[in-house]
């Protein structure tokens, strides 16, 4: 492999690809190192998912045939590659899990793509928790509006735009996805609680459409959604966004895509410079890498994984701390009428008036989400057979089973947790089969998270009591029920001005190594209350464009 | 014998027609999971409901659903109908992806497997036609 390379990224997930695709766009000779696969051809990827015996998130990408060693593992599970406590014993592990391929995690996301709220980004001055982030939201902005184009998002511009001052500068490129059936009889029945909740803000409680990156018209030369309801964890037809768009991009641009290449090693000469990368194929054979620059986007496990296992980037401590994902929960009600769920996306509406207010002082922020997924996560519709075969059959029970289910219906909520440093990854003892130590993970929510998981279940149990359910047929969370994962690794590598308490600075570029940048998730000082990915598309974009400049220095 | 099973499963499942294609696949692999089990519940079935007076699922559940055995497989046969997934005494087996596409749950409840909408842009706006 030569190396003659301007910029080598680690990982091929959403922020690697963006970067890849501009920077070779502008004709920058660019090597993207993945440690997964490409893999299997969609199609072929679905008919596992189909023929699981569990549909886990996982179950469409796992390697076939089975090799004897798995080289490149990816989490499905607390336990099967995470080095923690035991989860079904423990409620308070990390369960939020990722895929290492070509694409990323992307390929199982659900899309969801909300923007970070001008006050997220300076919550140590206004509200006395986590850190500040040495850019607001006015500099990530423009970006915003870049990454909304590129990953193809479907969104309500005028519903959104200045939600908690949060402006807007363009419009989505496609119009909003369609709300659900469900959604238009929930919105129906909330038109009366809009001033509810009035000591949070003086936001009325509505449903918003949730951007999506999933398509409502074809865009990028990818069909439109048909509502296959599957988004999480396959799109069976690539009408929702997944990272591997913009690897295909990049390798149109000449970059090339180095796959099965499990980096091991980032090696930094004394005066901090990184000079080269070493990392081993699926067999096991050792090659070293160089270029000029160098951009780290594993993900916020992967990536401080691989700068304690380099040893360096660390002179703060930082690496590794403040690990975060948005802990989250389900309310559920048997409505009064039917809602006809599992038609269409899984949610396609949210209530974003918890977000924000001087609630946050006390207890977490928290984004809500309607369910179009009957029981979602906590009690599926199989399951709701197997209860009625106890007793039932035929058509009494069939129509047992039709009242239930499509009268069902899920809020969940997604909540902001404070940035702790003991919350932190590390390398275990055990090793992959690569003979890579694998993530060794302590993680605990803390009181400030917990205290707002009461105040989440009034919230929900007024808006679900709003649908006439009967009072045995609701299902609140609070903070003795375990929590969920939403799979929104964040934290770990955090930007900051001080390379005294932050791993990189506000271009992503680590204190410590001049030509050495970071891209994802990691990067968060705090997780506010937006799913990631947008926000990591955006700091992608913006670093590519920072990275373009510091290429056309002489060297 | 097959032609019993794709009656009785029928009335068990609240369905009918149901897919005589999937009915022979569905009754070969139950045959090898339950073996004599299956050979007594189709007996059953047929000595007592097949041209008996009286509402079959009445007398189905007189003469098979209140017997234990014959009840378990009853249920794994529903189950298999409704979601194309066999479990039965220490067999589980998934059946193809065509059969997927078939299972009754998503009918029971107007929507459609996941993965196979067969659907347009915002359809999930009005509710199901039928």
């Amino acid at each position: 492999m030569d190396n003659n390379y301007d910029v080598i990224i680690i990982g091929a997930g959403v922020a690697g690809a963006l970067i890849a695709d501009k920077l070779s766009a502008a004709g920058r000779r660019v090597l993207i190192l993945e440690a997964g696969e490409t893999g299997r051809a969609r199609v072929e990827l679905v008919g596992s998912y189909l023929t699981a015996a569990a549909q886990t998130l996982g179950s469409p990408y796992k390697v076939v045939p089975k090799p004897l060693k798995n080289m490149a593992p990816s989490p499905d599970g607390t336990n099967d590659y995470y080095d923690q406590p035991d989860g079904t014993h423990n409620p308070m592990v990390f369960k939020s899990t990722y895929e290492r391929r070509v694409g990323g995690s992307t390929w199982h996301w659900l899309g969801n793509c909300p923007r970070l709220l001008p006050n997220d980004f300076k919550s140590f001055s206004l509200y006395g928790f986590g850190k500040d982030w040495p850019i607001g939201y006015d500099d990530l902005e423009p970006w915003y509006c870049q990454a909304e184009k590129e990953l193809g998002v479907s969104g309500d511009h005028e519903g959104l735009n200045g939600l908690f001052g949060a402006k807007r500068s363009a419009p989505f490129p496609m119009n909003r996805i369609w709300p659900s059936y469900s959604d238009l009889k929930v919105a129906e029945a909330l038109a009366c609680s809009a001033n509810l909740w009035s000591e949070y803000n003086d936001e009325p409680l509505v449903l918003l459409s949730t951007p999506q990156a999933r398509n409502s018209a074809p865009y990028d030369g990818r069909p439109v959604c048909t509502g296959n309801s599957s988004c999480v964890p396959i799109c069976p037809v690539g009408a929702k966004y997944d990272g591997a768009v913009h690897v295909d991009k990049a390798v149109a641009n000449k970059a090339r895509l180095s796959e099965k290449s499990i980096v091991t090693k980032i090696t930094a000469a004394p005066d901090g410079k990184i000079t080269g990368v070493t990392f081993i194929d699926w067999d096991g054979n050792p090659h070293t890498v160089s270029a000029r620059l160098y951009v780290l986007a594993a993900n916020a496990i992967e990536s401080p994984k691989l700068l304690l296992l380099s040893g360096i980037a660390n002179t703060s401590d930082q690496v590794g701390r403040n690990l975060m994902d948005h802990p989250q929960g389900e309310g559920l009600c048997v409505s009064a009428e039917p809602l006809f769920p599992f038609r269409g996306p899984p949610t396609t509406s949210g209530i974003d008036k918890f977000r924000d207010g001087a609630f946050r002082k006390d207890f977490c922020a928290f984004r809500m989400s309607m369910g179009n997924d009957g029981g979602g996560r906590t009690q599926s519709p199989q399951a709701i057979l197997g209860q009625l075969l106890q007793t039932d059959f035929g058509t009494q029970m069939r129509s047992k089973l039709r009242f239930k289910v499509t009268r069902q219906f899920r809020i969940s909520f997604l909540a902001e947790m404070k940035p702790l440093p003991a919350n932190r990854v590390t390398l275990s003892p055990l090793l992959d089969d690569a003979l890579i130590p694998r993530p060794k993970l302590s993680f605990t929510i803390d009181d400030y998270t917990m205290k707002g998981f009461d105040r989440i279940a009034e919230v929900m149990k007024s808006i679900l009591l709003t649908l006439g359910t009967r009072f045995d047929d609701l299902v609140l969370p609070d903070h003795t029920t375990p929590f969920l994962a939403a799979g929104h690794i964040m934290g770990t590598c955090r930007m900051g001005s001080d390379p005294h308490d932050s791993v990189v600075d506000a271009d992503c570029r680590c204190h410590d190594h001049g030509n050495l940048f970071i891209a994802g998730g990691s990067v968060f000082p705090t997780g506010g209350t937006a799913n990631p990915t947008l926000t990591i598309a955006a700091l992608s974009l913006r670093l590519a464009d920072r990275l373009e400049r510091e290429l056309k220095q002489p060297s | 014998m097959e032609d019993d099973f794709l009656k009785l499963s029928s009335i068990l499942t609240g369905f009918e027609p149901l897919d005589a294609k999937l009915g022979r696949l569905y009754y070969l692999e139950v045959k090898k999971a339950a073996g004599a089990q299956l050979t007594l519940l189709l007996e059953t079935y047929k000595t007592h409901v097949i041209g008996q007076p009286g509402n079959p699922e009445d007398l189905i559940r007189a003469c098979i659903w209140n017997v234990q055995d014959l009840r378990t497989l009853s249920q794994a046969i529903i189950n298999l109908w409704y979601t194309a997934i066999l479990n039965f005494g220490a067999v589980s087996w998934i059946a193809p992806p065509e059969a997927y596409f078939d299972s009754l749950l998503w009918k029971a409840i107007e929507a459609h497997p996941p993965a196979i909408s067969g659907g347009y842009f915002g359809y999930w706006r009005y509710p199901p036609e039928n």
